[in-house]
């Protein structure tokens, strides 16, 4: 448990400087829902490398259209999502914004598919030595939850590697992530799923499927 | 418990390495023991990595997504046309969410009629705003004052064929613009609060003596 007094902080909300002006996570957000340009601005100088970086890794479609229809459901609705954020710090709308991002990346992904009328694995992982299907693609939430109550019974330092891995990072996204050497981190996901088939903790899904 | 959104903070600053080493530690066993926590810290390496892989905005880009925004004025605007004919006046009202347009003609063709004061009344949030118009003596112009019900206090700024013309920095104080309104013309009249646009009117007006 954090103790205040031993971190010594004052952790109050971010603030952002603009032309010798501060603003608060809050007031920018209110801000954007009231059309204010300089909001807007400043929100695109805050955030939107999150939009376009979520845009580019997640999105089956081109980026351009990702990252516009990101910020079609930002104000659908006379600005919904962003009204409904309801924390008051830069971190926690860096979250929010991220899932909000994702989730629209994840359906936009879903419905192109559709298009297309063929399926096309939402968490693509093209590593060649430690192949994905070894530790299982979940299915639905459910399944994810049970794999991460397994995962998080390992070490830290395998634990997070493979919640990234889980999350659909490549080792070497991974490794930058990390900052750890490529090799590390392949050793990690190899070592995680080893130990995690020997504990028969993990429904090991190309067994179920017969390979 | 430290409140979840300083959690946060402290957690980008453990990443970006710059909390001490005992806070480090204080933090690293907090990750360790709490699933919750566990799973913030993952996802900001996650947002920090992404912001990293991101761009910068452009200046086209910021222009287009600037116009998809930002809220257009269409739910906060009405626009109405004023034509003054020789023994009519003939006023024409958009709806707030379309511009659609309806229309009212009143004919003043009695022997001895002049040209008098012309108002129409909107409701905006709660009070009702009625916009005079008062054509000039030689018939070219027209001067317009405000009245509000309830009296609110706001700014009301006149732009005259899109350059603002004239301000009332407070309607409490004076309800008159002085600066008379040439015909044709497109005049808007955008009411402030609180450094807040409200609403905005835009007027078409059209005189035929």
């Amino acid at each position: 448990m954090i103790d205040r007094k031993v971190l010594g902080y004052k952790f109050t909300n971010m603030k952002f400087s603009i032309q010798k002006e501060e603003f608060l996570i809050s007031d920018l957000i209110s801000g954007c829902v009231n059309g204010k340009k300089e909001s807007w601005d400043l929100f695109f100088q805050k955030f939107h490398r999150l939009v376009t970086g979520i845009a580019f890794h997640k999105s089956h479609d081109s980026m351009e259209d990702a990252v516009q229809t990101i910020y079609l459901r930002l104000i659908e609705n006379d600005y919904r999502v962003l009204k409904k954020f309801n924390g008051s710090s830069y971190g926690a709308f860096l979250l929010y914004l991220k899932e909000v991002c994702r989730n629209v990346i994840k359906e936009e992904n879903k419905k192109l598919s559709q298009k297309k009328s063929h399926i096309v694995p939402t968490e693509v992982n093209t590593d060649s030595i430690v192949d994905p299907k070894s530790i299982g693609t979940p299915e639905n939430d459910e399944e994810r939850e049970q794999l991460l109550e397994k995962i998080m019974e390992l070490k830290m330092g395998f634990r997070e590697v493979m919640v990234l891995k889980l999350n659909g990072y490549k080792a070497r996204e991974i490794a930058e992530i990390l900052k750890l050497p490529l090799n590390t981190v392949l050793t990690r996901i190899k070592r995680s799923i080893e130990k995690l088939k020997k504990n028969e903790k993990l429904e090991i899904k190309s067994n179920s499927n017969g390979h | 418990m430290e409140p979840k959104n300083n959690l946060e903070e402290i957690m980008i600053r453990y990443i970006q390495g710059e909390l001490t080493v005992i806070e480090a530690a204080e933090i690293k066993e907090r990750i360790k023991n709490s699933k919750e926590d566990f799973m913030m810290y993952v996802s900001l390496q996650e947002a920090l990595y992404l912001m990293k892989k991101g761009r910068d905005i452009q200046k086209t880009e910021r222009d287009t997504l600037l116009n998809l925004v930002t809220k257009t004025e269409k739910i906060n605007h009405i626009q109405l046309i004023v034509r003054f004919l020789k023994d009519q006046i003939i006023i024409s009202s958009s709806d707030q969410e379309e511009l659609n347009y309806q229309g009212i003609m009143a004919e003043f063709a009695y022997r001895g009629s002049k040209p008098g004061p012309v108002s129409i009344s909107r409701e905006f949030d709660g009070v009702i705003i009625t916009f005079i118009f008062t054509p000039s003596i030689d018939k070219k112009s027209v001067f317009l004052s405000l009245n509000l019900d309830p009296d609110s206090e706001m700014s009301a700024i006149l732009s005259i064929n899109h350059s603002k013309a004239e301000t009332i920095k407070s309607t409490l104080k004076s309800k008159s613009f002085e600066t008379p309104i040439p015909s044709p013309s497109d005049v808007e009249v955008e009411f402030i609060k609180n450094k807040k646009s409200l609403f905005s009117v835009g007027i078409k007006f059209h005189t035929e003596v």
